[in-house]
């Protein structure tokens, strides 16, 4: 926690989480902060809903026949910050909103819940790590998530009753990360978000911030070298995503394993926290096995340089 | 002179149409015509399932080809059945090939030139593609020439020739695309504080890619202007939006940072003659080129 990352390497999109890990000294108290940002909310015609995950402030707010979302950024990606969905007193945002959704009859209720990333996120640790021969740690990565807006809906289909489902429309980015390209080369790859972590190895040094969730990340190294982790992909769209009691998001945990032959396998591992309560199901239906072969065994390493 | 009699005339054209083996000859070119039509259809669909690998636009060139060969070979047949020789058709084919050639040598060019096109897999519907200065979507690669769909809307044939020899630039083959911004800053700037800010531009927008990393590379002492080159790579679809955006950042964060952009300067050495320079607008000249309004003379 002592460390100064931005004292090595080069310039980055974001301050790496140590540079945030504790409010400065001479700061004023305030109340314990409730991370649980996400839930549901019911509102009459012309009320205005607000929450506020990390450096995001979302208001939206409840007309006759459309819902109007406007979405603000303030601070950088390590912003500690939340505030639960309610209903706030306050006139809806002048100028024109982020997004609208237009309905016959406005649903009176909005959800909001948080997602793992649609894509597979590069995690790149400030300091790296070296993992002896014979081996294992396990750090711990955080990544930003989603905010998915659902609402209910009535879906007619042919031969049944109209059914009442919760639908997605929209995803918003708590914290945008940078887009990067993981791949041979620059002609076959895979587009994926980057993120840089201090890539902690002791849970209790890990600050909470209500707009990330921590990935396990165990790295078994059985060869007979050093392995240096320089970068790791986190197949995010395979986690399911979780919360513990203290409000923290989990994913589920990833496992690599750095063979005897050099060869590295990757492979999820479901991993609830204890007591905690499962929020989203892993993006896609199919199986990390199943859905990726050799293309993806060989993107999903650990960087050995 | 002989003169034949229309009514003996009429007689033996009615006796040969009598005659069954004409019209057992006539029922078995029909069959052929009538098998060469089923036959080449399922040619051309089994030629187009075997290859469900290739591009549509080579398979459907393929199964039309071998369609239209067994076709050809059907007809033939055909006609062979009321004694067409294709031994003299074949020597006169040589001299009509040598004429016709001579006339479509053009088309011909052009329709081999497409034959290569196509398979050669150059250019396919979707790209986006620069060919002789000119950019735009490819809409369809035919025989002949190739469309294009330019971004002003504009439909530009090209002859498939033409793109033969060309150099065509394919804007879209590849996912990513590297973003490359020249800027020049002013000789008395702080040369780290102006590689420190442009990379600092390219981590901070979302759409430029981590890695490939982004490049500076000083591209060397201007004439006015110590110049760099910023290199970001970017999702193809992403290039110009990226390409706008660090525009106005890196101007931002030159204006924020105190770092000037310069305009192109010349120094003026006088040599052995002193120069002496004044500078005029304080006080209204006098002269016959002050006119009264030019004086600035409170009222």
């Amino acid at each position: 926690m002592a460390d100064a990352p931005h004292e090595a390497g080069g310039p980055h999109l974001d301050q790496p989480e140590d540079a945030v890990v504790d409010a400065p000294p001479d700061a004023p108290t305030s109340p314990p902060l409730d991370p649980r940002w996400w839930g549901e909310v019911t509102l009459d015609l012309g009320a205005v809903v607000r929450w506020r995950a990390g450096p995001s402030t979302v208001r939206a707010e409840r007309r006759a026949a459309d819902w109007r979302v406007w979405h603000a950024t303030e601070g950088d990606a390590y912003t500690v910050a939340a505030e639960r969905l309610a209903v706030v007193d306050e006139p809806a945002p002048e100028g024109a909103p982020t997004l609208r959704f237009g309905f016959t009859e406005t649903p009176d209720t909005l959800h909001v819940a948080p997602r793992l990333a649609d894509r597979t996120v590069v995690v790149r640790p400030e300091h790296s790590l070296s993992v002896p021969p014979g081996e294992t740690v396990t750090l711990y990565a955080s990544t930003p998530v989603w905010m998915a807006l659902q609402f209910e809906v009535r879906r007619s289909r042919r031969g049944r009753a109209p059914e009442t489902d919760l639908a997605v429309v929209t995803e918003l980015a708590s914290a945008r990360p940078t887009d990067t390209w993981l791949g041979p080369n620059t002609r076959e790859g895979e587009l994926c978000y980057a993120v840089h972590t201090a890539a902690r190895t002791e849970l209790a040094d890990v600050p909470l911030r209500p707009h990330r969730a921590l990935t396990p990340l165990t790295v078994v190294n059985q060869a007979a070298t050093p392995l240096q982790v320089a970068r790791v992909a986190l197949p995010m769209p395979y986690l399911a995503l979780y919360v513990d009691d203290h409000g923290r998001l989990w994913s589920d945990a990833v496992r690599f394993v750095r063979e005897p032959d050099d060869d590295t396998t990757v492979a999820p591992v479901s991993a609830a926290p204890a007591g905690g309560e499962r929020l989203a199901d892993p993006r896609t239906a199919q199986t990390f096995g199943q859905a990726l072969g050799r293309t993806f065994s060989r993107l999903f390493k650990v960087d050995a340089r | 002179m002989t003169t034949t009699d229309p009514g003996l005339e009429t007689f033996a054209f009615l006796a040969a149409l009598a005659d069954p083996s004409l019209w057992w000859a006539v029922a078995r070119a029909a069959a052929y015509l009538i098998a060469g039509g089923l036959l080449s259809r399922v040619v051309r669909f089994g030629v187009q399932r075997a290859l469900a690998h290739l591009e549509p636009g080579q398979r459907v060139l393929l199964a039309r080809i071998a369609s239209y060969a067994v076709l050809v070979l059907f007809v033939i047949s055909a006609l062979r059945q009321f004694g067409f020789d294709f031994t003299v058709l074949l020597g006169a084919a040589g001299i009509v090939t040598v004429a016709v050639g001579f006339a479509s040598q053009t088309s011909a060019s052009n329709l081999i030139s497409g034959l290569f096109l196509i398979l050669e897999r150059a250019v396919q519907p979707g790209d986006v593609v620069t060919v002789g200065g000119r950019t735009g979507e490819v809409i369809s690669v035919d025989l002949l020439s190739t469309k294009l769909r330019t971004f002003d809307n504009l439909l530009v044939r090209i002859p498939n020739e033409t793109m033969v020899k060309s150099e065509i630039v394919s804007l879209n083959r590849f996912p990513i695309r590297r973003v490359d911004i020249t800027v020049g800053v002013a000789y008395d700037s702080d040369l780290g504080l102006v590689q420190k800010t442009l990379l600092d531009v390219a981590h901070r927008n979302p759409l430029g890619l981590d890695e490939p990393a982004p490049l500076l590379i000083a591209n060397g002492f201007g004439a006015s202007s110590v110049d760099y080159m910023l290199a970001v790579w970017a999702k193809s679809e992403n290039f110009l939006t990226l390409r706008n955006a660090l525009t106005r950042e890196i101007k931002e964060a030159f204006d924020a940072a105190g770092i000037e952009i310069p305009f192109p300067q010349t120094t003026l050495q006088p040599g052995a003659v002193p120069l002496t320079v004044k500078v005029v607008g304080a006080e209204p000249e006098p002269g016959p080129a002050a006119g009264p309004t030019t004086g600035g003379a409170p009222s």
